[in-house]
């Protein structure tokens, strides 16, 4: 296959041409460098953003093979944004990452094998939950889970296998999706009709911020939908490389909601939710580009649609908690939410103490902690160091897969403090305010 | 080719002999030394357009020993060695263009001493600018020297280019700041120059030669820098312009009134109409240049600093200005100056971004030479830049993928270059020679300054294994016969050299 067929097949017809385009952009001066936390731990050119669109740009050329190295490479950035957040000629860096990955994943068997796994567990919420079961059933009641821990069996496994460990979540017992209705009704007086999506995440792992972003909703007079049959938001195939399976994701999504007829869709993801906003921009053709539009516009995270409606102040408990706040990559820089959910701490009577760096990749990237556990756990010790010394009690992120790498990481530090979804925090104030009453 | 990736990668990639690589890697470290070929392709560039080429291989060694032992490993064999900061450099100078063996302070990035006492700061070349600014400051300290690509670069890369930066005007460039150095000569010697002391006049001048000597004479492995008390506070003044001249001239009453400022910045009109067009800060389209003004130091000298700037400014030809209240106002008017590489680049896919400098005095008439040229070369030009110390940027605003625009940039460049050198100034104020320069540099000095240099060269690297090919235009073959790249790497390449 030459490139251009290739390109053809994962991007569509002018894809290749349009990345050539934006490669051209780069003026090679580094700046990405300053902020990339994979070059700041390996301090080599081949782990950086300006050596992984160097190698892109060597390879659309055809002065380069697709080489297995090069497929690896791109598969070591975190999707952080944080170098096209600098980028003076405003290159979509983090973007032409994962094309590079679609590239790779046309001629890569072993990549192409994994996207169609996750292909067939995605198209439907429900699949991705019997997707899940076995991995639940086979760690955590299987008994390997205590055989990990109390044999110390992952010192003797190879490849950093052991320390995946540490990063797997405890799943919650039951699906979330099966606590929430298709219609929540509006307390109160009935001001908007809402869309829920409720992520894969939150729905196998933090059940509690799926029903606190419904409650929460519903206390400020919003009615909310929450289709159970939503696909999943195409993240975890993007990632892969597996363009088709997000178009796909995309149409299905869109019609779904549009079927629903919402004023907006709330995400309580931040991947979801970037993922969602940037379907129209995922490359190739689709014949329902104009519905995806539509509904990518109506796509907001759930703080930022609080404070557009006004949000309901619960009753101050006395004494507030020492709160720190995690912006998660794709709710930060990837939709620009960063006040929003300090506003929502503030408003449940949180101290909130900044910590440094607070933009930060944490390292979770999806399953890129599982993936990458050396790069990943280093990513975290940055992390955890600047949480620590705020001294908070509580970190508050608004990212179900932050939430899994800060509680990993706050476990391998010993540490007594919670990890929780802001929307948690306000639905638990509501809640104390009702009992109160 | 592209089928075939994993199949060449396994049938192995040869540059350097295995030899030579088994006794490296035994120096440094298996996993400090750089050969696949994707490593290959990611060290052979800088920021530097149309410029590039394939080392043979990348070595990061980590201490003066390892950098010692290399080097004479490298002498032996006539391999030439391509030192290397963070690759940000505006001039070629870590680019090897013609192969050999790129040497990088990736792992050499310690500060091993802040002293508040002789205020010095002892660093590794690996240190990068904006973190020693970071860390002085919280002693209140300060160091003013600040490239625009402080954020990456290292200070090693920031002494071998003899960095500048906007700052530069009141404070000095880097070499200004340098007291002392360790350096390794090609043969694995290692040379102590300087140190704490403030005041040495020993011998010759070891220490201050080396210093923008871009990587052809030693290998930097330790550096002393000079700190000064941070400023207590800044005022920030700018102004609209409908005439260059009239912006030249009240750079030149600002000065005449003696009142040195830490930063007198000149943005002219296509800068203007990028910056507003990325930004939207509030600029007026309308006007023909922008000077943006700051003055530091204690409160009771910018006080009066600032009311002198006031009067000029209010008797100036400016047709508006403003004053920042407070540091926030200062930031918000600096956002002009900052953004303007960010909206210069986005104008065009290429930025050729030139450094010439003159006398003070000439700054007006280059900052109109440069107009003019850039409408009889038919090529866009942005400048901006250090007005108070006749260092400017002009940017050329092109696409390397059109050769007849590049011939006219061309054009253009060689004009302007010698407009700099016709009013007293030099073709590199901050960025070097390195190759993109490096046939300009029998224009502004005679054969014998050429020849004394060379033979300062020929001192220090008697076999020229230390960055053979940049400064100078290469008199000889190089010995050195690159496997890298005249292998497979090299394909339709644009633009290898800048000339």
């Amino acid at each position: 296959m030459t490139i251009e067929q290739i390109g053809k097949r994962a991007f569509g017809s002018d894809g290749l041409e349009r990345i050539r385009e934006e490669l051209i952009g780069c003026m090679r001066c580094g700046f990405c460098l300053s902020v990339c936390p994979i070059y700041s731990e390996t301090g080599t050119e081949t782990n950086s953003p300006r050596g992984w669109l160097a190698l892109t740009k060597a390879v659309v050329e055809e002065r380069h093979p697709a080489t297995r190295n090069f497929a690896h490479l791109v598969t070591n950035c975190l999707s952080c944004k944080a170098c096209t957040s600098v980028c003076p000629p405003g290159v979509p860096i983090d973007d032409l990452i994962l094309a590079a990955r679609a590239l790779t994943a046309q001629s890569r068997r072993g990549l192409a094998v994994k996207a169609a796994l996750l292909r067939l567990a995605m198209g439907h919420p429900a699949r991705m939950d019997r997707a899940l079961m076995p991995v639940r059933l086979l760690y955590q009641r299987s008994g390997l889970q205590s055989l990990f821990r109390r044999w110390g069996l992952g010192k003797v496994l190879p490849f950093g296998a052991g320390r995946l460990d540490q990063f797997i979540p405890a799943f919650a017992r039951r699906s979330g999706r099966k606590g929430i209705p298709y219609l929540t009704p509006a307390q109160g007086e009935r001001k908007h009709r809402v869309g829920y999506f409720q992520s894969c995440m939150d729905a196998a792992v933090f059940p509690e911020s799926a029903r606190a972003t419904v409650a929460v909703l519903a206390a400020n007079g919003c009615e909310v939908v929450t289709p159970p049959a939503t696909a999943c938001c195409g993240m975890p195939s993007r990632a892969l490389g597996d363009l088709r399976t997000v178009r796909e994701c995309a149409s299905w999504n869109a019609a779904l909601f549009e079927k629903a007829v919402v004023d907006a869709v709330i995400v309580d993801c931040a991947t979801c939710g970037s993922m969602l906003r940037e379907y129209p921009g995922v490359m190739g053709t689709e014949p329902s580009q104009a519905q995806i539009e539509a509904f990518s516009r109506r796509v907001v995270d759930v703080s930022a649609f609080l404070s557009q409606i006004g949000c309901r102040e619960p009753e101050r408990p006395k004494d507030g908690i020492r709160v720190t706040y995690h912006d998660p990559c794709h709710l930060g820089r990837g939709q620009g939410v960063t006040e929003e959910p300090r506003r929502m701490l503030e408003l449940v009577g949180a101290e909130l103490v900044e910590m440094a760096e607070s933009d930060l990749c944490c390292g979770g990237a999806g399953s890129y902690n599982v993936t990458h556990p050396e790069l990943s756990l280093a990513v975290l010790e940055r992390k955890m160091a600047n949480i620590k010394s705020t001294g908070a009690s509580v970190v508050a992120t608004g990212c179900p897969a932050c939430q899994i790498q800060l509680q990993a990481g706050v476990k391998r530090h010993g540490l007594s403090v919670g990890v929780v979804h802001p929307v948690v925090l306000l639905a638990q104030a509501y809640a104390l305010e009702r009992q109160r009453s | 080719m592209f089928r075939g990736g994993s199949k060449t990668l396994r049938g192995g990639f040869e540059t350097l002999k295995g030899s030579l690589k088994r006794e490296m890697r035994a120096i440094v470290g298996e996993r400090n030394l750089l050969d696949s070929r994707e490593d290959l392709l990611v060290y052979g560039y800088d920021a530097t357009p149309r410029v590039g080429g394939v080392p043979d291989a990348i070595v990061l060694p980590r201490c003066r020993e390892e950098v010692a032992a290399v080097l004479r490993l490298a002498s032996q064999e006539g391999l030439p060695v391509i030192p290397r900061g963070a690759g940000s450099g505006l001039s070629g100078g870590s680019v090897p263009d013609k192969g050999g063996l790129v040497m990088t302070w990736a792992r050499m990035a310690r500060i091993l001493e802040l002293d508040t006492v002789n205020l010095t700061a002892i660093i590794e070349p690996g240190v990068v600018t904006a973190d020693l600014h970071k860390e002085v400051e919280k002693l209140g300290l300060y160091y003013p020297p600040d490239p625009g690509s402080m954020s990456v670069s290292t200070l090693g890369g920031n002494v071998g280019e003899n960095a500048g930066g906007p700052h530069c005007l009141k404070y000095g460039v880097t070499r200004d700041y340098v007291l002392g150095l360790e350096a390794v000569l090609p043969d694995g010697e290692i040379l102590e120059l300087g140190g704490k002391v403030m005041k040495n006049v020993a011998g010759y001048d070891l220490c201050r030669l080396l210093v923008g000597s871009e990587g052809t004479l030693a290998v930097v492995t330790k550096v002393w820098l000079r700190l000064i008390p941070k400023p207590e506070t800044k005022r920030t003044m700018l102004l609209h312009f409908r005439d260059v001249v009239e912006a030249a001239e009240t750079g030149r009453a600002i000065l005449e009134a003696r009142t040195i400022p830490s930063a007198l910045e000149i943005l002219d009109k296509t800068t203007i109409r990028c910056v507003e067009q990325y930004a939207r800060i509030g600029l007026d389209t309308g006007a023909e240049a922008i000077l943006l003004v700051e003055v530091d130091g204690a409160r009771e000298g910018v006080q009066r600093e600032a009311s002198i700037l006031e009067q000029v400014g209010r008797t100036s030809g400016a047709y508006d200005f403003r004053v920042a209240r407070d540091e926030k106002e200062a930031e918000e008017l600096f956002a002009a100056r900052r953004s303007a590489l960010a909206a210069l680049s986005r104008a065009r896919p290429t930025t050729i971004l030139e450094d010439v400098t003159v006398p003070r005095s000439e700054a007006g008439n280059l900052v109109k030479a440069i107009q003019e040229i850039s409408k009889s070369c038919g090529v866009r030009i942005g400048t901006f830049g250090h007005l108070g110390d006749g260092n400017l940027h002009p940017t050329l605003l092109v696409d390397e993928r059109n050769e007849e625009e590049m011939s006219r940039a061309q054009a253009a460049r060689e004009q302007i270059f010698a407009a700099a050198l016709g009013m007293g100034g030099t073709i590199s104020g901050e960025h070097g020679i390195g190759l993109a320069k490096r046939a300009y540099l029998g224009k502004q000095f005679s054969p014998q300054v050429l020849q004394t240099m060379r033979r300062v060269k020929a001192a220090f690297d008697p076999n020229s294994i230390l960055n053979p090919t940049k400064i100078f235009e290469p008199s000889g073959d190089l010995k050195w016969e690159s496997r890298a790249s005249s292998g497979p790497l090299v394909g339709p390449h644009k633009g290898k050299s800048a000339e």
